[in-house]
């Protein structure tokens, strides 16, 4: 809480050029991704600076299409949800600007950003009256509620051992080396964090969301121009601040800012790797995945986590 | 209460301008409708201005994968109406082209599986698989698709020897690369829980339907012309024809994968024991009469009906693609199943709307009337009519 109250114009001036490079990032990763993936696929692939070229054009364009307030609105929730997590947690600790405003009780808050971007995508989406749009507002929230269940059991795991809800506190009770994450420190937990992960990045196979070939693109399916362009910009910044919640949950946060491009860079490819080998689940076989395994991985992991407490007592 | 989704008429799921409108409650498809006519070339109507060598060449513009069947089809039915039988030399080069336009559009179909199901992996390489196929098909025939080189009476050029050993080597490839993707396809849960158990199409729907191809051997429905009416040089190579009895649509990915093996081993027969002596055989004329084609198509059979009338060009000409007699096995496949399955399901059957569309039917008062439904009770009529004059 303190960071909060410290606030003057420089410190925010440097959150500003940091969200602004976070963006930047996040469209470097979504580039590299693109040109993984055709590698993968032994194809050439766009240049990585193509989501640059791709937003600035988005932006220079204009539309005509008219929708009800709530279309407009949802790029900007979507945006403002990645860049309320992204500003909640530290990418780099005790770096001003990238320390982040991180406060006892900063998880939940965070828990509440990622349903906020994605709610106000929702709101949007059927604001368009597209149908496919609709299918997919539906897929992502059931989707998103069945991945949310073993993230939070897997955040109340490590809430549980290290005794804080603030994420500084998560970051600094893993101080001390590799050996000291929670990653291996508590192996279920870090588990359901990763499977949940996947859900939450929405490449193969959970991103029946988008499903290119069934509902073209899903919930933007309508989505042109300006905010199309931001839209883009949300999803960047989005991915960059989930892969460094991530980072610091459960690989031990970053001290650096080339280890916290690095971590973040290796948690993002995690889900992308997996895209790669795996076909698309259908909507209910995505739920049904989440609710098996990984829920039972979180449960374990909170147990995991009691009986390592009551043994250090 | 339900909604209509519609499908098309320009959808990433279709190569090909379509309209099909899923009734669906929730994710669950209730029913489902087929607006067709689209795409509608007057491919009959120019066969009737050209004459038998220049249709042979027009008709494989009706697809751009299996151009030889449609190619090969019309040759047939022209030699069946001139009485002339091809050399066994054009027999078995025909057979070798039609094989490998079956390896490619089979190649083909699994890579649109892949990324219909979003396996992006898959649909990259089994296009990268398929490549070595389209350069023997270049070697052989100097183009990769439309081949011009199906004539009446045989074929247009013949094949100098030392263009089989770089294809025979392809072809070894070819079958390691098609092993590994069924190993793939039959391994990964994730895919074997898109398609077992899921758009099952019964032994007796595939027969009331008419499905063909594929899409009927993979309801247990045990057809296949190279069998059943041998042409070519089928009858002397060794195969086997691929039947499974699930009707899902695993078992249609399965037919598909194992005739590309079956097809690799129709080829090297037909290499190895390729005859010598002439390609062709000269048709002057063609005398009033009719003729009837048909071949194993990569997606079931491809029919072609030619009535000449002593010209050079014929009198009537009638095609018929089989994903015409396919397209309706939708409806009995999509019924209660997701939106998710439906676009696989439309995938299965490989369509080619482009081949399929000869007509655009109109009601009395100008209102198109070519759906489904409409498509199935026009066939019955004309069905019955056949039944009486003929």
């Amino acid at each position: 809480m303190q960071a909060v109250l410290n606030l003057d114009i420089g410190y925010l001036g440097l959150c500003a050029l940091s969200v602004i490079g976070a963006i930047a990032y996040g469209l470097l990763i979504g580039g590299i991704i693109r040109k993984v993936m055709a590698r993968i696929q032994s194809r050439i692939g766009p240049p990585v600076w193509q989501p640059y070229l791709d937003v600035a054009k988005l932006f220079f364009q204009r539309t005509s299409i008219r929708h009800g307030m709530m279309f407009y609105l949802a790029p900007v929730f979507r945006t403002v949800g990645g860049i309320g997590i992204y500003l909640l947690i530290p990418i780099v600790a005790g770096m001003p600007g990238l320390a982040g405003f991180s406060f006892n009780g900063d998880v939940l808050l965070v828990i509440y950003f990622m349903f906020f971007g994605c709610l106000g995508m929702a709101l949007g989406a059927g604001e368009s009256g597209h149908p496919h749009a609709i299918i997919a507002v539906s897929r992502g929230l059931s989707q998103m509620s069945s991945y949310e269940l073993p993230f939070s059991l897997a955040l109340i795991a490590l809430v549980a051992q290290v005794g804080t809800f603030s994420i500084g506190g998560i970051i600094e009770a893993q101080a001390g080396g590799i050996g000291n994450w929670y990653l291996f420190m508590n192996p279920l937990a870090g588990i359901a964090g990763l499977l949940s992960f996947l859900g939450m990045q929405m490449y193969s196979p959970f991103n029946i969301v988008l499903a290119p070939q069934e509902i073209p693109i899903g919930p933007p399916t309508e989505y042109n121009s300006t905010f199309l362009g931001l839209m883009m910009s949300g999803r960047a910044i989005f991915g960059v601040a989930k892969s460094a919640l991530f980072m610091n949950l459960f690989l031990g946060g970053a001290t650096s800012i080339p280890e916290a491009m690095i971590k973040i860079f290796v948690v993002y490819m995690w889900a992308v790797f997996v895209g790669a080998v795996f076909p698309r689940f259908r909507a209910e076989q995505s739920v049904r995945f989440f609710l098996r395994w990984p829920t039972w991985f979180g449960l374990a992991g909170i147990a995991l986590a009691m009986l390592m407490k009551h043994l250090a007592s | 209460m339900s909604t209509t989704i519609p499908i098309g008429p320009f959808h990433p799921v279709l190569e090909e301008p379509e309209y099909i409108t899923l009734q669906v409650d929730g994710e669950t498809v209730l029913d489902a409708d087929m607006d067709l006519g689209r795409i509608h070339r007057g491919m009959e109507l120019l066969a009737q201005e050209k004459t038998f060598d220049q249709d042979c060449f027009l008709v494989e513009r009706i697809c751009g994968i299996c151009s030889a069947s449609h190619s090969w089809a019309t040759a047939l039915a022209y030699e069946d109406a001139a009485g002339v039988e091809p050399t066994p030399r054009a027999r078995y080069l025909r057979t070798i082209v039609h094989e490998l336009e079956r390896l490619h559009s089979h190649m083909l179909w699994v890579g649109l599986a892949g990324h219909i199901i979003g396996y992006w992996t898959v649909y990259m390489w089994g296009w990268k698989y398929r490549e070595p196929i389209l350069d023997a098909l270049e070697a052989i025939t100097g183009n990769r698709n439309n081949y011009a080189w199906y004539v009446p009476g045989g074929v247009r050029r013949d094949v100098p020897d030392e263009v089989w050993p770089p294809i025979l080597k392809a072809l070894d490839e070819f079958n390691d690369n098609t092993n590994l993707l069924i190993g793939a396809v039959l391994d990964d849960p994730v895919i074997l829980g898109r398609l077992k158990g899921v758009g099952i199409l019964t032994k007796e729907d595939a027969i009331h339907y008419g499905a063909l191809g594929p899409v009927a051997r993979g309801s247990g429905y045990d057809i296949d012309l190279r069998r059943d009416e041998p042409y070519g040089a089928y009858a002397e190579c060794d195969w086997n024809v691929i039947v499974q009895e699930d009707g899902d649509l695993l078992a249609v990915s399965v037919v598909r994968l194992l005739e590309m093996l079956e097809s690799v081993k129709i080829v090297k027969q037909c290499i190895k024991n390729l005859p010598g002596g002439e390609i062709r055989n000269e048709i002057r004329e063609i005398p009033r009469s009719e003729g009837v084609g048909h071949v194993e198509a990569p997606r079931g059979e491809s029919f072609h009906y030619v009535r000449t009338n002593g010209t050079n060009m014929p009198e009537r000409h009638k095609m018929r693609a089989p994903t015409f007699v396919n397209i309706p096995t939708y409806r009995p496949r999509v019924k209660g199943e997701t939106i998710s399955d439906a676009t696989v399901i439309f995938a299965i059957i490989d369509p080619c709307y482009s081949c399929t569309e000869r007509m655009a039917a109109i009601d009395p008062t100008g209102r198109r009337i070519a759906n489904a439904q409409d498509l199935i009770k026009l066939s019955h009529q004309k069905t019955e009519w056949l039944k009486k004059n003929l």
